[in-house]
């Protein structure tokens, strides 16, 4: 959460207030590796104001606890090694500088917030919870960031899920992004889909791991294809690797086998925990008398020859079913 | 060979029948081929790298200008009915071929300034609108010189404002160089017309297309997208055994929120419909659903692409990834607007800019 609520108040999307990106702030990377002189440190998220020139690095915390050694790292970021390793465009003349700033869920904010004073660091924290997000003590903040979160922000909508899982997400996270993955193989025609491949289209924030967890979301991806195709054994195989092959997934069958109506009607049953998709219950006196109407009236129009063929009319032609 | 200058002699707008242009989204990298694909092989070069013919036996003939590489004009004189079926066809099989999708509003701006001779909307909330509904199901057409006034005063009813979508519309132009036309446009991208001059015809069309591609691409610069920070030979350093660092990645994107102007009251009811595969809207999901939020992954069916989508009792937030194309959102937009609410906006003003054309002052 603490992750996905910084890049919601960074990112405009009209929705929940935007105070960061409001302010001038915009997101440039996320974890990048930054070399500072007690060691490489690996910044969650950072944003830049070209405007002032201020990089702000975040540090999404979960849990309750902070690693001080990792919290030192932080504070010692020279922001022009940071410019460099985040690949920052600086679009005006201004000196940068660099603010850290941990982000972690309201209940543990008390805890990281003495874990911080314990290891000698005066770094703001942005507390955040279902309803709102909030510096839990704004005096600690630089001018310009307490100026655009000094007042809390509250969410109006949930807070946007940019990232919607990461590698130690639990494992029935990924069967919905597998199973959507799946069929959209299927309604582009792909025969199989290797396990590398797959996990690359449903995780879209795949490059910012490293190879560990990288290999952590495959193994999770490959265990949700297993129980994906366990629950439609005739469209779908898995095929261990091999010697040669990469493990993947085989379509058997998908609905783009069928006419228009037998399409949908297939789609409607994939991973539908049963065989065929019920149609809506129609409601007795709904039946659209006007369409007999209107199936009557277009007879008669052709029996008597008279083609309306302005351009309006014309139009008509090109209504879809 | 013919050549472009041919178009008016083959296309011809005084004609005895309108003069049609269905406008198609086209993801080709070889344009020779796909026409060659679709046609069956009975494709004629001419004089011009981006013109074509397309003859459809026992039919007749689409003139294909494909001068914008992604929205191509296929111009024809064939009968409408015949020319949309042969299209369609080709439309639902493939997955790099699609419509346009108008928002209502360009349809209701479609040429500011001109007389609109005739208008039609359709509001279909068939589906996903509760019988109880004030609006369930708003037909209106009317000719006349400014018909969408009546339009405006129906949208100016508190309990109709959501059902006046437009449909079609049928506008009169009259250029002191360029001479008189009148053209119909249908929300899907068909243009029927008749009048005197070719040129004036294509330029029309080129102006809607115009401004249709540009909320595309606005749709577009929004897809979220990581990007790795190192070249491929850092990555290869990177998935060696020893490694075990993030590269990190620049990001850019936000996702697309839709503010609904009504309550979507029975939520589970309205997600079912809206993910259930079926035309128009296309999309399949199994919706997480709680009371008044759900999540989907969702895969939109026309194009075999996977986007998040959340849904809450009055807005709805859309996460296009990289890659995807903007279209999927511009038929969600349309087919939201025909089927439950044509007054919805885009939240982001910027988007909702290039939604929502309002009219040239002056």
């Amino acid at each position: 959460m603490p992750t996905n609520a910084v890049l919601d108040l960074a990112l405009a999307d009209g929705l929940n207030p935007a105070p960061l990106a409001a302010a001038g702030w915009q997101v440039v990377c996320l974890e990048v590796p930054v070399l500072t002189e007690l060691g490489t440190v690996v910044c969650d998220v950072v944003l830049f104001n070209p405007d002032i020139g201020h990089l702000l690095v975040v540090e999404a915390k979960s849990g309750a606890n902070i690693e001080p050694d990792q919290a030192r790292k932080l504070a010692a970021i020279d922001p022009q090694v940071l410019i460099n390793a985040g690949g920052v465009t600086v679009p005006q003349a201004v000196r940068p500088r660099c603010e850290v700033l941990f982000a972690c869920l309201a209940r543990h904010s008390t805890r990281i917030t003495q874990g911080l004073a314990a290891a000698g660091l005066s770094t703001p924290v942005l507390a955040v919870d279902a309803n709102a997000a909030y510096l839990v003590d704004p005096a600690m903040a630089s001018a310009d960031l307490g100026g655009a979160l000094g007042e809390a922000s509250a969410w109006i909508h949930p807070i946007a899920r940019i990232i919607p899982f990461d590698h130690e997400s639990p494992a029935h996270v990924f069967d919905g992004p597998v199973q959507a993955e799946l069929v959209a193989a299927m309604a582009r025609g792909r025969p199989s889909v290797t396990m590398r491949a797959l996990t690359e289209q449903v995780v879209s924030h795949f490059a910012l791991y490293g190879k560990r967890a990288q290999g952590q979301l495959v193994r999770k991806i490959t265990e949700a294809t297993r129980r994906a195709v366990s629950k439609e054994p005739e469209r779908l195989r898995f095929q261990a690797a091999t010697g040669t092959t990469e493990a993947r997934v085989v379509i058997l069958r998908s609905p783009e086998q069928f006419d228009r109506r037998g399409r949908t009607q297939g789609y409607q049953a994939v991973f539908s925990g049963r065989g065929r998709r019920r149609p809506r219950p129609q409601v007795p006196g709904q039946m659209d008398l006007f369409i007999e109407l209107d199936q009557a009236e277009r007879v008669t129009t052709d029996e008597t020859g008279q083609n309306d063929s302005d351009g309006s009319d014309d139009v008509r032609g090109g209504e879809r079913p | 060979m013919i050549s472009r200058s041919d178009l008016g002699r083959l296309v011809p707008l005084d004609g005895s029948v309108p003069a049609k242009t269905f406008v198609l989204e086209v993801h080709t990298e070889d344009p020779l081929a796909y026409l060659s694909e679709i046609g069956t092989d009975n494709v004629e070069l001419t004089d011009d790298a981006y013109l074509w013919r397309l003859f459809v036996p026992d039919a007749g003939e689409f003139l294909v200008d494909g001068l914008d590489q992604r929205f191509w004009n296929f111009h024809t004189i064939m009968p409408s009915a015949d020319a949309a079926a042969w299209l369609r066809d080709r439309v639902e099989s493939r997955r790099d071929t699609d419509w346009m999708w108008l928002p209502s509003a360009h349809l209701r701006h479609v040429a500011p300034g001109a007389l609109s001779h005739r208008v039609r909307t359709e509001f279909d909330g068939g589906r996903l609108v509760s019988s109880e509904d004030a609006a369930q199901d708003l037909r209106v057409q009317l000719t006349g010189s400014h018909a969408e006034q009546l339009l405006d005063q129906i949208s100016a009813m508190p309990q109709y404002r959501h059902a006046v979508s437009f449909h079609s519309i049928e506008v009169i132009l009259d250029d002191p160089d360029l001479g008189p036309l009148r053209e119909a446009v249908k929300r899907s991208g068909l243009f029927a017309a008749h009048g005197e001059d070719f040129v004036h015809h294509a330029q029309f069309v080129r102006t809607v297309v115009g401004r249709y591609a540009r909320l595309i691409e606005a749709i577009e610069a929004r897809a979220l997208r990581f990007t790795p920070r190192r070249d491929s030979d850092a990555m290869n350093e990177m998935l060696s055994p020893d490694v075990d660092e993030p590269v990190g990645a620049s990001f850019s994107g936000v996702p697309i929120g839709i503010r609904f102007s009504r309550q979507i009251e029975d939520l589970r009811g309205f997600c079912e419909e809206l993910f259930s595969a079926r035309a128009p809207f296309r999309l399949w999901g199994r919706p997480e659903i709680t009371e008044d939020y759900v999540v989907v992954d969702a895969v939109d069916l026309h194009v075999g692409q996977r986007l998040g989508i959340e849904v809450g009792r009055d807005w709805m937030r859309i996460y296009l990834t990289a890659g995807s194309c903007g279209n999927t959102v511009a038929r969600l937009v349309s087919n939201l607007q025909i089927g439950f609410d044509s007054a919805l906006t885009l939240s982001q003003p910027s988007l909702q800019e290039v939604a929502a054309l309002e009219p040239i002052a002056g």
